[in-house]
């Protein structure tokens, strides 16, 4: 409900006396000029509202410093000229001591006061009016004794006419019983006439004489009206009733002219009581033109009826009974209360219940806005405490402790968060009203403190990283490094921080860590280009070295064969047939051996050898081959059959050597055996594509499967010609193409050998 | 195994056979000389050698047959000069531009194959390791170049 809220700081004196206060902070909702927040803050309060030294506000602020007693008004009415203009406002307020200064919520009342004041206003009127009539009027309420019976009535009310009739100041009629004043009352019927409407219920009119000890005064027309309550009187001197009947309209109609200019609802409810005397039913019995628009029904829809037949759901609600209350015990009321349209909630009102004359007066103000903007505050602050408590970080708000002469010379703790507890060891109880210095005795000499009165004092926000800070707390030394940032809140100071120490031990074992990790990282490094250099130099000098002995072997080799066989044809008379034989072995074997040695350049060749990615057209390299083969084959040839190969994709020269040593290797074995035949095939399977070369002749054993495709291994070395590199040549190049090669066979019942290749990609291919 | 390494020839040298292995060289000049594709073969063991005949200097400065060889049969890897360093000198030679080289090496080289053709060779044959294949390349060579081939006596003639 205090939706506005101001902080302000003592100045004080060199006495340490108050001679002001200076605005810190203020939600300037509802500050009776309306002045801007910035026009405020940082000014002296007097400055801003002079008018305060006079006021009975000032005092209560004094007192409040002095002692801490909250300061709590309602209606507080408050003038002060501002621009020449003289502005009156009223407030609510709450005012507590908030270190060397205090906390002032508060909030414009000044609607409801003239509400108030209105409606105070019209009933004096109304009195006014009554006491304006030249006639008598009063008011009685029966008293009754233990059985229920009237023994008397009693004055309620009485006006200034009857006063004068009575000769008797009001406040000895009021209150007073008519016997008791009058005991001549009953003799005179005057009793029984009174009473008779009472008992029925029915208003009377009835002529009579009034009396007094010097004779009789005058003749009376006296309109007798029960009320819910008693009964009014009005006792008319006929002369002059129509001026005074005249005058009591006009007060009404100004009356009610002045609630129907009010903004907000208001109405009066008149009791309805059962036999018992209990309230049934409150009856409408005015409402005004803003009453009409919240209920949206005109007026003659409303009065006359009741509040529970319009609007049943008022007894759950609880305003019934504080209506009911407030009538019965006379006492005014306050509550909120929402109200409902079809559509649901329309607002949210509070109600100011007020027991009169007429009924029970009840204004309305609609404070949804207000409520909802409270309610938003109140989210707000709890969002900020909530995530104050969640931060892991310390965080403490500080006021300022000063010292006579005004210098900041410690700080009191307000509120620390449960993470800033946690970091100083100790509980929010301990600390929250303690001191800065008592806690922590090394921020005098470390400068914390200096540097703390700083910010409070300059507004400069700290921020330090890596403190390093020694202290004794619990008895104990401790060590910390904090990183600290300090702003200046009010006459104080906020101040976050948070412990580094575990990072930066962190941080520096990750420091080494990474040190030694890149050291590591380049001794290896440089070990495996070393390494890599190392293997690169002796694969080159491997290479160059088997690339020379082969080359170098060769001449020899071919001069051996080639002497021995110039030996056969030219001197073949001095040489016996065994000696020519002898001869013509060692130049085969000389030969045999540089066939060797042409393998292993080949074999080594394959993995110096580029590898191309083209689209290769398997049938026509297969058929070419094959024709290849067939003109340099001396002997019996084979039935070869190729089929339609599917295409592969790689280097031609490298897959044609597979295809010759493949099928030159099904000829060699398969040409002795009847009926030999050869067949090439492929198929397409999963992501590649597979070849198979199959042959009907000698077969080999499976055992040895295994062996087939290592360097020099031969299963036939008898019966067939061969170094036992073919296989080793095609294992190396269809690996080398990411593919794979194996054999199936039977000893003298053929052999398939096959191998399997990466399916060419379909739309880089490209015939060669 | 050697009898025709003259350095003074009385008759026009036919053939010079560069080559630094002496049983190839010897091999070589035997067939060729059985089949009598050639009288007069000079054989010189490397490089620089064939160019200090080629360009009449060092040892062969003073050779009187200033004609140049019908034929130049190259070795590729020999010591000092190599066979491409002999062929690139020799096509860049006015005089010697237009001789027929034929490479005879051991090498089978793609790369080698390739740099041959591209600095001039006239033919690139490889040394079959068994004697039967060499003997006929050798023979098929000779009979090719000297009998068969006709190639300009000289530059000038050309």
């Amino acid at each position: 409900m205090l939706d506005s809220a101001m902080l302000a700081t003592a100045v004080r004196d060199e006495d340490g006396r108050i001679v002001d206060f200076v605005v810190d902070y203020i939600k300037p909702v509802a500050e009776i000029g309306q002045r801007p927040a910035e026009e405020i803050v940082g000014r002296r309060f007097l400055d801003v509202w002079p008018s305060a030294a006079g006021s009975p506000i000032w005092g209560m602020m004094l007192y409040l410093m002095e002692t801490g007693e909250p300061i709590t008004l309602d209606n507080f009415v408050y003038s002060e000229v501002i621009d020449g203009r003289a502005v009156t406002a009223a407030f609510d307020i709450r005012m507590t001591r908030l270190g060397d200064g205090f906390l002032d919520n508060f909030r414009d009342v000044t609607e409801r006061y003239r509400v108030q004041q209105d409606l105070e206003a019209s009933e004096r009127r109304f009195r006014s009016a009554l006491d304006a009539l030249m006639d008598p009027f009063f008011m009685f309420v029966p008293v009754r004794d233990g059985q229920g019976k009237i023994v008397d009535l009693e004055f309620q009310f009485v006006n200034e006419a009857a006063e004068r009739l009575y000769q008797m100041p009001r406040q000895d009629i009021v209150g007073h019983g008519l016997l008791e004043l009058f005991p001549s009352g009953r003799e005179l019927g005057i009793w029984d006439t009174y009473l008779e409407p009472i008992k029925t219920g029915t208003p009377a009119r009835v002529d009579l004489p009034y009396f007094d000890e010097h004779g009789v005064k005058g003749l009376f027309e006296v309109s007798l009206t029960p009320g819910d309550e008693g009964l009014i009187i009005s006792a008319r001197d006929v002369s002059e009733a129509r001026q005074a009947q005249e005058a009591l309209q006009a007060s009404e109609k100004r009356f009610r002219s002045a609630l129907d200019a009010l903004m907000d609802p208001f109405f009066i409810l008149g009791p309805v009581r059962d036999d018992q005397g209990k309230i049934v039913e409150l009856e409408y019995r005015y409402v005004n033109r803003a009453a009409e628009r919240l209920y949206q029904m005109p007026r003659q829809d409303i009065v006359g009826h009741g509040l529970t037949e319009l609007f049943p759901s008022v007894r759950e609600l609880g305003i019934w009974d504080t209506y009911v209350e407030s009538i019965e015990t006379g006492t005014t009321a306050r509550t909120d209360s929402p109200y409902f349209n079809e559509h649901g909630v329309a607002g949210l009102f509070e109600l100011s219940v007020t027991p009169g004359d007429e009924g029970l007066l009840v204004a309305a103000r609609d404070v949804s806005e207000a409520r909802q903007a409270q309610e938003a505050l109140r989210a707000s602050e709890e969002r900020f405490r909530t995530s104050v408590e969640a931060l892991q970080d310390g965080f403490a708000v500080f006021s300022a402790i000063r010292d006579s002469a005004g210098v900041i010379a410690d700080f009191r703790y307000e509120y620390i968060n449960e993470a800033g507890c946690r970091m100083d060891q100790r509980s929010r109880e301990d600390t929250v009203g303690h001191t800065l210095t008592e806690l922590f005795p090394a921020s005098v000499t470390s400068g914390l403190l200096a540097a703390y009165a700083l910010v409070a004092e300059t507004g400069e926000p700290l921020t330090r990283e890596d403190v390093d800070y020694e202290d004794v707390y619990g008895g104990r030394r401790v060590s910390r490094a904090l990183d600290i940032r300090v702003v200046k809140l009010g006459d104080g100071i906020v101040a976050t921080w948070r412990d580094v120490a575990e990072r930066r031990r962190a941080e520096e074992t990750m420091t080494r860590q990474a040190v030694a990790l890149r050291r590591n990282a380049a001794e290896l490094e440089d070990r495996v280009r070393e390494r890599t250099a190392d293997l690169v130099r002796s694969n080159q000098e491997l290479a160059s070295f088997g690339h020379s002995v082969a080359h170098d072997l060769r001449a020899p080799l071919r001069a051996i064969d080639g002497y021995c066989q110039i030996l056969l044809d030219e001197h073949a008379a001095q040489l016996d047939e065994d000696g020519q034989v002898l001869l013509g072995d060692v130049g085969r074997y000389a030969v045999r051996m540089g066939h060797l040695i042409e393998g292993m350049l080949a074999l080594a060749r394959i993995g110096r050898k580029d590898l191309g990615h083209v689209r290769i057209d398997m049938t026509a390299l297969a058929e070419s081959v094959v024709t290849d083969l067939r003109r340099g084959h001396a002997g019996a040839w084979p039935a070869i059959a190729v089929g339609q190969l599917a295409d592969a994709s790689g280097a031609p020269e490298l897959i044609r050597q597979v295809w010759e040593n493949l099928i030159g290797n099904a000829v060699k074995f398969s040409a002795n055996q009847p009926d030999a035949q050869v067949s090439v095939e492929s198929q397409e399977a999963a992501g590649e594509v597979i070849y198979h070369v199959r042959d009907n002749g000698v077969g080999f054993d499976m055992a040895y499967a295994g062996k087939l495709f290592g360097v020099f291994q031969r299963l036939h070395p008898a019966d067939f010609p061969g170094t036992g590199i073919g296989l080793a040549i095609v294992a190396r190049i269809v690996e080398r193409l990411g593919g794979r090669v194996w054999a199936e066979g039977r000893v003298g019942d053929g052999a398939c050998f096959s191998f399997a290749l990466p399916a060419p990609s379909t739309e880089n291919g490209e015939t060669p | 195994m050697t009898d025709s390494n003259s350095i003074a020839p009385a008759e026009p040298v036919e053939i010079l056979l560069a080559e630094d292995e002496p049983s190839d060289a010897d091999l070589c000049m035997r067939v060729l000389r059985r089949k009598k594709a050639a009288n007069h073969i000079v054989w010189v063991k490397d490089g620089a050698e064939a160019l200090d005949f080629l360009f009449t200097r060092g040892p062969y400065a003073s050779r009187t047959g200033t004609d140049r060889p019908r034929l130049l049969l190259l070795d590729i890897k020999m010591p000092s000069v190599d066979g491409f360093e002999v062929l690139r000198q020799v096509r860049a030679d006015e005089r010697l531009a237009t001789m027929p080289v034929v490479i005879m090496t051991s090498s089978s080289e793609e790369r080698d194959i390739a740099q041959g053709y591209q600095l001039g060779v006239n033919s690139y044959v490889t040394k079959p390791v068994d004697f039967a294949s060499f003997r006929q390349a050798v023979q098929d060579v000779g009979m090719y170049w000297m009998v068969l081939n006709k190639a300009p006596r000289t530059s000038q003639a050309n």
